[in-house]
């Protein structure tokens, strides 16, 4: 059973004043929970060996993805295969951070990759800041979390810009309108990318003016005009370019082949996102202890039973079945990509509470492992419904 | 092939003090709640950056096969008289203008490679003209130098080159004026996707 404690909750206030409302928003009510999870210095370990070494598996796996020429089935859209190419190929197009989504890691269940969030992962502010916060709040001593994910990406800013030489540090940012949680997050980024010496600046991206010859620009209120900017990390999954907006696809295309703009994360994450990955991870390091036999077609037979159903491209919980240890439906999530290819992952046991509830650790991921977050559901499916946890090291 | 390999293989973040200045501002909050610390920014007006106001012509000769070196390099009063004389090894001489030559770059020829004084071998069309007066016209931000290494050996080609680059930048304003002539907008102004991208 995971071991938890109550913990005072960081004053409201603090939250105005970040700017980060959506966290004391009605909408966000009870997201971040009362309780924190508590680890031991074993554990800290075992999750940043975890995400080290399969970011190393990742990075092997992708390069046979692009010499066997596999990108299709991934599901990775045609007009996108040459941009993953090119950014794979060329070291300036860094890939600032991820998210691991782990089962296990307590009460002795093994550690099992659920998924990698390559290209655009969230739950940064609270992460990062706001259990950091916790610790302050409930007088825990700085030193007893598992948790450099600030640091990390100012780290990370300073070695994009090092990638770059000759290149001007100004970076702009852009979220999908209509998601504060997404904004936050890019608040955050906004920050360190200051502190790495960076000038920065936001605008949704349907604000953002681009153009194939010029580059990619924020948008000038009535007396500017606009400006443009060598730096673009976009909040927005690269699958959604590639399906909604083609023509936006060949326009980036064109600009970060020309080396007119950088975007990040790099387009090559689309393949570390897609969930048919995994089943190519397996391939090459088959029956691996962190892994999770994965496969394209569904399993037969009980010996492998339990499952889960997932889509290429979910998110959130969204489009994931699953399957009991005689092959029945056990729980059962829709959503919106239900058109999507689907792969079988193997059901790895999720540690649980006293009261019945399911944990699911977070690891990011930054040039190195440096962060760690719980969520918490009532199913074994986490979706946005879940909660999130800080946690503490004893 | 050679992928990118920046991600660490000997992981440092054990037990190291935390000196980022989000950190202080939320442990100030904390520490007096009722403290007016606005962390909200906004102050992206304040980017400064420039574009060139006239151009270049840039005469590059071929020295061996696909292999260029620029032999000169002269300021012109306008931009869109930039120029790309290419002299060829058979004797053919070749005339581009800034857009063609833009397209002649790829994304390899603008990273800067550190041994450059080895590196004359890779001397491409695309990489002479990034990093000679020219790549100004293309994008290149003004603080990084002309290389000299993209230039005949001389004095002269490189002094033409640094001269033109002095003077591009003298006379260069702020980007402010580059309206794209293309720009596009409204990317996903009326997308479906709902409720944020985050994962």
């Amino acid at each position: 059973m995971i071991s938890i404690r109550p913990i005072q909750t960081v004053p409201d206030q603090v939250f105005r004043q970040l700017g980060w409302e959506y966290f004391i928003s009605n909408e966000a009510e009870n997201y971040l929970s009362t309780d924190m999870v508590q680890i031991d210095a074993a554990q800290q370990d075992t999750y940043a060996e975890a995400a080290n070494t399969l970011y190393d598996i990742m990075v092997q796996t992708g390069e046979y993805i692009l010499q066997k020429n596999l990108l299709r089935e991934l599901g990775i859209p045609a007009n996108m295969h040459e941009l993953i190419r090119i950014t794979w190929e060329d070291e300036r197009n860094l890939h600032l951070f991820g998210r691991f989504d782990f089962a296990g890691g307590t009460s002795g269940l093994p550690v099992k990759m659920l998924e990698f969030n390559a290209d655009t992962p969230t739950s940064l502010p609270e992460t990062a800041i706001i259990q950091w916060a916790q610790l302050e709040a409930n007088s825990i001593a700085q030193d007893k979390q598992f948790n450099f994910v600030y640091e990390a990406l100012i780290e990370q800013f300073r070695r994009l810009r090092q990638l770059n030489p000759g290149r001007e540090a100004a970076i702009l940012f852009s979220t999908l309108r209509g998601a504060p949680e997404d904004d936050h997050n890019v608040a955050l980024l906004r920050e360190a990318a200051g502190e790495a010496g960076f000038e920065t600046a936001f605008a949704y991206v349907d604000e953002v003016v681009f153009s194939d010859i010029n580059g990619i620009f924020a948008p000038g209120d009535v007396n500017k005009q606009p400006l443009q900017f060598p730096f673009w990390f976009k909040l927005v999954p690269w699958e959604y370019i590639a399906f909604d907006e083609p023509e936006l696809c060949t326009m980036l295309t064109q600009m970060i082949k020309r080396g007119q703009a950088v975007v990040l994360n790099p387009a090559y994450t689309l393949m570390f996102q897609s969930k048919a990955f995994l089943k190519y991870m397996w391939d090459l390091f088959p029956d691996h202890p962190l892994l999770l036999e994965t496969s394209l077609e569904e399993p037969i037979g009980r010996s492998n039973y339990p499952f889960v159903q997932k889509v290429i491209f979910g998110r959130e919980g969204s489009n994931v079945t699953v399957y009991d240890d005689i092959g029945l439906p056990l729980e059962v999530r829709g959503g919106e990509y239900g058109d999507q290819a689907c792969v079988f992952q193997a059901y790895a046991q999720l540690d649980r509470d006293d009261t019945g509830q399911y944990y699911q650790a977070g690891v990011f991921f930054a040039y190195e492992a440096c962060g760690l977050g719980f969520r918490r559901g009532e199913g074994r499916i986490m979706d946005d419904g879940a909660q999130f946890l800080g946690h503490t090291v004893v | 092939m050679a992928p990118f390999k920046n991600f660490s293989k000997n992981p440092s973040w054990h037990n190291r003090l935390r000196r980022g200045s989000m950190y202080i501002a939320v442990a100030t909050m904390l520490a007096a709640c009722g403290s007016d610390n606005n962390q909200n920014g906004g102050d992206w007006e304040q980017v400064t950056v420039t574009e060139p106001v006239k151009g270049v012509i840039t005469t590059i000769e071929e020295t061996s096969d696909g292999q260029f070196a620029i032999v000169d390099e002269q300021v012109v009063e306008n931009k869109n008289d930039s120029r790309i004389i290419v002299k060829r090894l058979s004797g053919v001489t070749d005339t581009l203008n800034l857009d063609q030559a833009k397209s002649l770059v790829q994304a390899s020829d603008t990273t800067l490679v550190q041994s450059q004084n080895h590196n004359n071998h890779n001397n491409g069309m695309g990489r002479v003209l990034w990093w000679g007066a020219m790549g100004y016209m293309m994008g290149r931000g003004f603080g990084s130098p002309v290389q000299s290494n993209v230039y005949r050996s001389g004095a002269t080609a490189f002094q033409s080159g640094s001269n033109a680059s002095t003077e591009l930048k003298k006379t260069a304003v702020t980007r402010t004026q580059l309206r794209p002539v293309k720009g596009r907008s409204g990317f996903f102004r009326n997308s479906s996707r709902g409720g944020g991208a985050g994962a």
